[in-house]
């Protein structure tokens, strides 16, 4: 069980400079220990060449001496190496460390923090934001102590050398520590006011684009000209402002370290010719004076680094200071195992500001019973939901879950008991299995017996998907999957005999949906490559995406007579796509229908703005390359923003001819020509137990297709391992790649996995069709009832008569309550709402 | 921004351009700036239903907007034993188009009483494209209030003064 400790958010940043790795600082300061005598060892030399080998003319001290120096250089910098090795090493540890603690905290901040912020500011200050506070800690031992080392090691050895020269030369530093901070504030505030101001130029320019029109129609170009110009100038004065304060830093920095020099070349020269200083020593003192810069930049940088990181800590940590509204885990004890009695007395719910979207609602539940919140939108059915499932911590009145406050419980207990399905369920990006798995994974990862529960196993999924209506989606899903050879060895000789089966049983009834692969026809749902090549590739050349730049194949089209033919058609469809899709955003939805993927797009932009200037002829061989890759991914069926010519579709069927006999005779090894004897690799299994295509995607004619589909599957017993690949259908981020039912459904579904004692349903099939909401509604009035509680949160009212208990609600409050007999029989509001509904 | 493509891009009368020229026909769409009515046009599919085949059914949220290029079919209302026929529809008409804008289950069933050929266009398509120009939200709402507004006064004019019990049940535009 975690320790209790300081929440991420109330920790200062100087918390985090030890807590990364303590020996890893320790060890840090003890180089930089010795990097500072091996920095001093040099200026010794230095004196002692000049002072002793040189002016007594011993060329054995002499190679000693410099000897040394080249040893204390080398130490020196591979020292200075290892030193920022650790030092970044210490700035990405603290950087991950805080990501970690803040992404976690954030996860258990109440729902109503989201609310009011937007998730670009979550994401800006996990990734950006804590990237300087980090850098910070990683400098906040090594640099200041290896500095101030460095800058008193100097020192001491300057005063040592001579202490009346030292004095004096160091006593300009004083002068620049005064100096900086004060010029630094300026370029702070200088550097506010720039930001602001650019800004305020960025919206008058984007209000100068959108309001284009009104511009010209009223020719207010001075108006405008004159508005911008004014901004322009004040930014102009105020990066002028500020890039001089920077410079004055800079150069006043500059300044007074050269100043060093010019002190030690008249006082120590002076010193000198009287003789009360060495040859030699002035010669370290100038390079003291010199190597002395060094350091002292580094500390004015830390500086500037520890102003702007902790500003940033301060601001992201107080952004997220939000306590969380309930305890994670229970302290000395298991989680709860509750039986699923509710008792809610004189519960309110009052927002933040002020708003009271719950008022005094009583009621029981005994366990095992079931209840219909009904009642308008906005009459606060939802927060009665989150209420129960702790998602909202009511502010009035009492909740009890098996006469446990649910306001003392754990985050832990609730997990462990209540199932919550709302009405937008958020699917992760992950496969179908992982999000079934999702709230039982979630809970067995969370308990302290962690390896005595099982993950449900594949009978269960199945049964779960069954229950849901989610299984013809899965199995769709399965079907759509293409195969990887040498993977599905069996499954491939099974899926030969389901596909014999069905055009036996189910041919001429299925001729109406799909477009059988044939010889001498053309498949108007296929793409050019498949209507030219009628075959899997077996050699990497042969692949779609390798065709336009496949010499063989190139040599062929145009033996086909089809090159020009094919590159008018990608121009074509190139210009009609970036004219459609072209400003759109990269959304899987609207490059559903087209050719061009998303990522695509900008480079056949730039393809057609080059056509819209030269002829086809005049494009580069990988400009043509593009625009036949474009032709050859064609499918007139499903692309109807061109269409095909009728002559371009004689020459393909021709051309498919052609190849095959080119092919069979020159390079029989690259593709294997479709037949019903042979399964076809780079086709989905659906396409393969068809040995075609399905000319429609839309539900009515799968529906039509189904039932035969899945009768011969059973047949031949591959129904489930086609579900269990179906299981493995990525669904993209957010599940953008499902349907609002499916996403609905799959969220039932592992709600139902997980079997808690209470299941909360917010709306929770709303977006489902008429049979899948009965089959579900059917099993939690068989299955479910008498076991667990269930609190069903409804906007239709036609399946609410078998529920125990109905309450209507409006404006927060309970407006009536009971079975549904009694209310109906009391003409209230219940009564009233049914009848609207007619 | 081009309607029909230039240098012979074979698109002289293909569906997509076809489909321009349809929705242009509705009010829901016609009043759409041609950019945003070029997207959904590009958005929607073609299919064919066979009599007695269900275009939608009672209870569903389909979330689709259908307009029949050809063909005839019946909105039905489940009655308490039977399905009574409400009216019928031929080519020409759109139906659906208050589905596009969110969650709705039909209160009817549309089922094809001849092979019906028709344009589909399903509401997360059009929630995107319009979504890629906000501008045009305005207009939406402005056809819609049209739609709804254009129904009622018909109904009043055409039924509700020689019917009493139809003209208490009318102010859907004042909802």
């Amino acid at each position: 069980m975690p320790k209790a400790q300081t929440p991420v958010v109330k920790r200062t940043l100087f918390s985090w400079v030890f807590a990364v790795n303590i020996k890893l600082q320790i060890l840090l300061v003890a180089i930089i220990m010795l990097t500072v005598f091996a920095r001093v060892v040099p200026l010794e030399m230095q004196k002692r060449i000049v002072n002793e080998a040189i002016s007594l003319r011993r060329m054995d001290l002499l190679l000693r001496y410099c000897g040394v120096y080249l040893v204390a250089v080398v130490l020196a910098s591979g020292l200075k190496f290892m030193i920022n090795a650790l030092q970044t090493y210490v700035a990405q540890q603290a950087t991950a460390q805080m990501r970690k603690a803040l992404y976690h905290h954030i996860l258990t901040l109440p729902l109503s923090f989201f609310r009011n912020t937007q998730p670009g500011t979550v994401v800006n200050a996990l990734v950006s934001e804590l990237s300087l506070p980090g850098n910070f800690v990683g400098m906040a031992v090594a640099v200041p102590v290896s500095n101030i080392l460095t800058l008193l090691a100097f020192a001491g050895y300057l005063f040592w050398l001579n202490p009346l020269l030292a004095a004096v030369s160091l006593s300009i530093y004083p002068i620049v520590v005064f100096l900086v901070p004060m010029l630094q504030k300026r370029v702070n505030a200088a550097n506010k006011k720039r930001v602001s101001q650019a800004r305020l130029l960025s919206n008058k320019i984007a209000e100068s684009v959108s309001g284009i029109h009104e511009i010209q129609s009223n020719g207010a170009f001075g108006i405008e000209n004159k508005k911008y110009d004014r901004l322009v100038d004040r930014l102009l004065k105020t990066r002028i402002t500020w890039s001089l304060y920077r410079f004055a830093i800079k150069s006043s920095n500059n300044f007074f370290v050269s100043l060093g020099p010019f002190i030690i070349f008249i006082l120590g020269g002076y010193l000198s010719i009287r003789g009360h200083l060495a040859l030699g020593s002035l010669v370290a003192f100038l390079s003291a004076q010199e190597k002395l810069y060094d350091p002292w930049k580094e500390l004015i940088e830390f500086y500037q680094v520890y102003q702007d990181g902790s500003v940033n800590y301060a601001r992201t940590m107080s952004l997220f200071d939000v306590p969380p509204e309930h305890v994670l885990e229970p302290e000395g004890r298991a989680p709860y195992r509750f039986k699923g009695r509710i008792e809610v007395k004189n519960l309110s719910f009052l927002t933040p500001s002020g708003i009271r979207l719950l008022r005094d609602v009583s009621f029981a539940l005994d366990p095992g019973s079931q209840l219909a919140v009904v009642g308008f939108s906005g009459s606060g059915k939802t927060t009665l939901g989150q209420c129960i499932g702790q998602l909202y911590k009511y502010t009035a009145g009492s909740l009890r879950i098996d006469g446990y406050e649910v306001s003392e419980l754990t985050k832990r207990d609730i997990v462990q008991n209540v199932g919550f399905v709302s009405q937008r369920p958020f699917i992760f990006s992950g496969t179908i299995e992982e999000n079934l798995l999702y709230a039982r994974a979630a809970l067995i990862s969370g308990s302290a017996d962690k390896g005595k529960e099982a993950l449900p196993d594949r009978d269960d999924r199945i049964e779960a998907l069954q229950q849901t209506g989610l299984f013809l989606d899965v199995l769709r899903f399965g079907l759509n999957t293409v195969l990887t050879r040498g993977k599905h060895d069996d499954l491939v000789g099974q899926l030969i005999q389901v596909r014999h089966n069905l055009q036996r049983d189910f041919g001429a009834q299925l001729a109406e949906y799909v477009e059988f692969y044939e010889e001498d026809k053309y498949l108007y749902h296929s793409n050019i490559t498949e209507n030219l090549i009628f075959g899997t590739p077996d050699s990497e050349d042969f692949l779609e995406a390798n065709l336009p730049r496949n010499a063989y194949f190139l040599d062929f089209l145009k033996q086909a007579d089809l090159t020009r033919p094919l590159l008018g058609l990608g121009a074509g469809l190139a210009r009609q796509l970036v004219d459609i899709l072209g400003n759109l955003p990269p959304d899987e939805v609207f490059f559903r229908q087209s050719p061009i993927a998303a990522t695509e797009i900008e480079d056949y932009k730039h393809l057609v703005a080059r056509l819209e200037k030269l002829r086809l002829h005049q494009l580069s061989d990988e400009d043509h390359a593009r625009l036949l890759q474009l032709a050859l991914r064609f499918i007139p069926g499903k692309h109807k923003m061109v269409s095909l010519p009728s002559l371009l579709e004689d020459l393909i069927l021709e051309g498919r001819a052609l190849f095959k006999e080119k092919v069979s005779q020159e390079r029989p090894e690259c593709v294997t020509f479709y037949q019903s004897s042979e399964y076809i690799f780079s086709q989905t299994i659906l396409n393969n137990i068809f040995f075609g295509k399905m000319k429609s995607t839309q539900p009515h004619a799968q529906e039509k297709i189904n039932q035969s589909i899945i009768q011969v599957l059973i047949e031949e017993d591959v129904l489930e391992t086609i579900i269990e690949i179906g299981m493995q259908f990525d669904v993209g981020s957010k599940g953008d790649r499902l349907s609002g039912g499916q996403r609905q459904k799959l969220a039932v579904a592992r709600t139902f996995l997980k079997t808690p004692p209470i299941l909360i349903m917010d709306e929770a099939t709303s977006a489902l069709d008429n049979k899948s909401q009965s089959r579900i509604q059917n099993l939690l009035e068989t299955r479910w009832k008498g076991r667990r509680t269930v609190i069903s949160i409804m906007h239709r009212l036609d399946t609410i008569k078998n529920y125990d208990q109905i309450i209507v609600l409006k404006a927060g409050k309970i407006g009536e309550i009971g079975t549904y007999d009694e209310l109906m029989a009391q003409k209230g509001m219940l009564y009233e709402l049914i009848g609207k509904k007619r | 921004m081009s309607l029909s493509g230039k240098n012979g891009n074979n698109c002289a009368s293909c569906e997509f351009q076809d489909n321009i020229s349809l929705l242009r026909e509705t009010s829901f769409f016609g009043a759409l700036p041609l950019e945003v009515l070029k997207v959904l046009a590009y958005l929607c599919t073609r299919e064919t239903f066979k009599a007695g085949e269900y275009l939608f059914r009672q209870g569903d949220d389909d979330g689709c907007a259908i307009y029949i290029i050809s063909g005839a079919a019946d909105l039905l209302y489940a009655c308490e034993d039977r399905p009574c026929t409400i009216r019928s529809y031929g080519a020409g008409t759109l139906l659906g188009s208050l589905s596009l804008l969110g969650r709705m289950p039909r209160l009817f069933s549309l089922e094809a009483t001849t092979e019906v050929y028709v344009l589909i266009l399903e509401r997360e398509k059009f929630v995107k494209g319009i979504g890629a120009f906000p501008e045009t939200f305005p207009k939406i709402f402005q056809s819609l209030i049209r739609s709804i507004s254009d129904w009622e006064e018909a109904f009043l004019s055409g039924h509700a003064e020689s019917c009493e019990t139809c003209i208490k049940k009318t102010g859907v535009s004042v909802l």
